[in-house]
């Protein structure tokens, strides 16, 4: 019998590999935490591949799947937010221990200090190459909200970078 | 300062390679994937909306009216709605789907609030209405014995907006009593009237959707935003649009078609600074368009009418995930599905899927797609799917066979196993020239 006693389908294998690596990047730099942007991904992926699946226009698939996994890091983000309240005690993630591997360490310190919705400005605008407009649409806020977003993270990394 | 982003820039990229892919999670995410897309697939194929409609509708009570708000329904707190049917949640779950993943989640030990209805009621406020987590304050409806109602207000928005405020109303739509994750599945503004429309209406796509009411209180420098969502509701609307409030508003909305037969309908009253002061939000069900996301299946030339008809017929059932209905259409005196000593198909079926495996609602449809090829045995015709089933030396394929069964999810390397082992042994499903289906089997 061959290595496989069941097949997999063809396209949706296609959109998954061709995505997958950028996604699960992309989902890290939104969350710091890499079975978090694990489960965004997979989320996102079922929902996006579940609905899309009869779309037309493939090169539109990554822009349904960014959108999907950004929202899903706000809503995460968000959730969290709540339970803290809730439970009337903050637990903020404290940054992780251990020695500093230089800027990138400390980019790490800082992506993770700012609010979510600064650090998805600074990571469709910076990571994704996003322009501002792009980025706008991406997150669903209108241009000037991104422009002030993205600049006030700016100033704080580059404060945590020592670049004033 | 262009110095710094290039420099951020690069450290975003080098960061980003730090995480690298899991090889299992693509068997996971695809399992996922296919299963939504053969359920969302055989639900339209089915045309079955009417009796999820009334499968759905039929359940629910009716909750005592609220003041100033429209009547939301609620279902019995047992899980009488069963998965299948479209699901009456709006927030956080949309799908039975999301359900059933969020309560592994809490049970694993994630997200605790998730049991508590105030907190989840508190997350939709923060979510939804856009409030600040520490300004949201809850109240329990304490005359509510069925599911849970939860008043939510802010201080520090409309001050003069009566107690106790705006009521969420949630159920526990899967497991119910200690440890069952609540939903919300309906919510009553304070201050917010609707006319004529009511949780559980039944829409069409493309149908012009006058969303006709007003606001009771405090009108000043408020905007009534009117969105249909097809998913959560932190998404993108899939039709918005935003009016003054004077007098009363009446916008019309085009209803989107819905991948799951339900849509929510959200009106907002909202704050120049984009908070909502209150607002309404009810589950309406889409009704007959639903799209198929299964691919229909298309004739293919040369087929015997009764080859097309049984090939057509085992489609339809391997979609819509009947097992037994895909069992009643085998030639129960010839049928081979195992090589092994298996004497039922549905229970070797689900074996396959409960090992994590792809069962024939996931492989059949597809392999229905393939080419097919022919047999002469016993001076008749069998037509075998995928046509490589037909084949003896498979060492022959042309670049478009080969790139047929590619697009089967067959590899290369698959392929020379095949030609190794002299024959084809991936799934492959067989009919006779009669129409009788005698084989769907994979290996040797």
């Amino acid at each position: 019998m061959a290595g496989r006693g069941v097949r997999a389908g063809g396209r949706i294998e296609d959109l998954y590999r061709a995505h997958v690596g950028d996604a699960l990047r992309l989902a890290y730099l939104l969350t710091g935490d890499r079975h978090l942007a694990e489960d965004l991904v997979q989320e996102a992926f079922v929902r996006v591949l579940g609905r899309f699946a009869d779309l037309r226009d493939a090169g539109a698939f990554w822009w349904y799947l960014r959108r999907a996994i950004v929202n899903r890091s706000r809503s995460h983000f968000r959730r969290k937010r709540v339970e803290r309240a809730w439970l009337d005690r903050q637990r903020p993630d404290p940054p992780a221990d251990g020695p500093d591997l230089g800027d990138r360490d400390r980019l790490r310190r800082a992506l993770a200090a700012l609010r979510p919705e600064q650090r998805a400005a600074v990571v469709l605008r910076y990571y994704e190459d996003l322009s501002e407009a792009d980025t706008a649409e991406a997150l669903g806020v209108p241009l000037g909200t991104v422009k002030s977003m993205v600049s006030r993270a700016m100033d704080r990394l580059r404060d945590e970078l020592g670049e004033r | 300062m262009r110095g710094v982003e290039i420099k951020i820039r690069e450290l975003l990229r080098e960061l980003a390679g730090e995480v690298g892919l899991d090889p299992g999670l693509e068997g996971r995410t695809l399992r996922r994937a296919r299963r939504r897309r053969v359920r969302n697939g055989a639900l339209g194929a089915a045309g079955a909306l009417g009796m999820l409609v009334a499968a759905a509708v039929a359940t629910r009570a009716l909750l005592a009216p609220l003041p100033g708000g429209p009547s939301p329904r609620q279902a019995p707190s047992s899980p009488s709605v069963a998965p299948g049917a479209a699901f009456p949640g709006i927030y956080p779950q949309t799908s039975w789907e999301e359900l059933e993943r969020d309560q592994r989640a809490v049970d694993e030990g994630h997200h605790p609030l998730w049991t508590a209805p105030e907190a989840v009621a508190a997350e939709f406020a923060v979510a939804v209405l856009g409030w600040d987590p520490e300004d949201v304050v809850t109240e329990r409806n304490p005359r509510q014995d069925l599911g849970a109602g939860v008043y939510i207000s802010n201080p520090s928005l409309r001050p003069e907006l009566p107690e106790p405020g705006t009521q969420v109303q949630l159920e526990q739509l899967g497991r119910t009593g200690p440890g069952g994750i609540w939903t919300v599945t309906s919510v009553s503004g304070v201050g917010i009237v609707l006319e004529g429309i009511d949780a559980f209406q039944e829409v069409r796509p493309g149908q012009e959707l006058e969303v006709r009411g007003g606001l009771t209180l405090g009108t000043e420098a408020t905007a009534v935003e009117v969105s249909l969502f097809d998913g959560p509701l932190t998404g993108e609307p899939a039709a918005a649009t935003t009016v003054p409030d004077q007098a009363g508003f009446g916008p019309r909305l085009t209803v989107p078609p819905s991948a799951d037969g339900t849509l929510t309908l959200l009106v907002r009253a909202v704050e120049p600074d984009g908070r909502a002061w209150s607002a309404t939000a009810l589950p309406l069900l889409v009704a007959g368009a639903r799209e198929p996301a299964v691919p229909r299946l298309e004739p293919q030339a040369g087929l015997p009418e009764a080859v097309a008809a049984k090939r057509e017929a085992i489609f339809l059932a391997a979609a819509a995930g009947d097992l037994e209905g895909l069992a009643a259409l085998a030639d129960p005196a010839t049928f081979t599905f195992s090589y092994g000593a298996d004497r039922d198909p549905v229970r070797y079926w689900r074996a396959i899927e409960a090992a994590g495996g792809e069962g024939p609602a996931e492989v059949i449809p597809e392999l229905l797609h393939a080419p097919y090829g022919t047999l002469r045995s016993g001076g008749r015709t069998l037509y075998v799917w995928p046509f490589a089933a037909a084949m003896d030396d498979l060492s022959a394929l042309t670049p478009a066979q080969r790139q047929a069964l590619r697009a089967l999810g067959y590899t290369e390397r698959d392929i020379r196993s095949f030609v190794a082992a002299g024959g084809f042994l991936g799934w492959r499903l067989g009919i006779t020239e009669d129409g009788r289906w005698i084989f769907y089997v994979a290996g040797d």
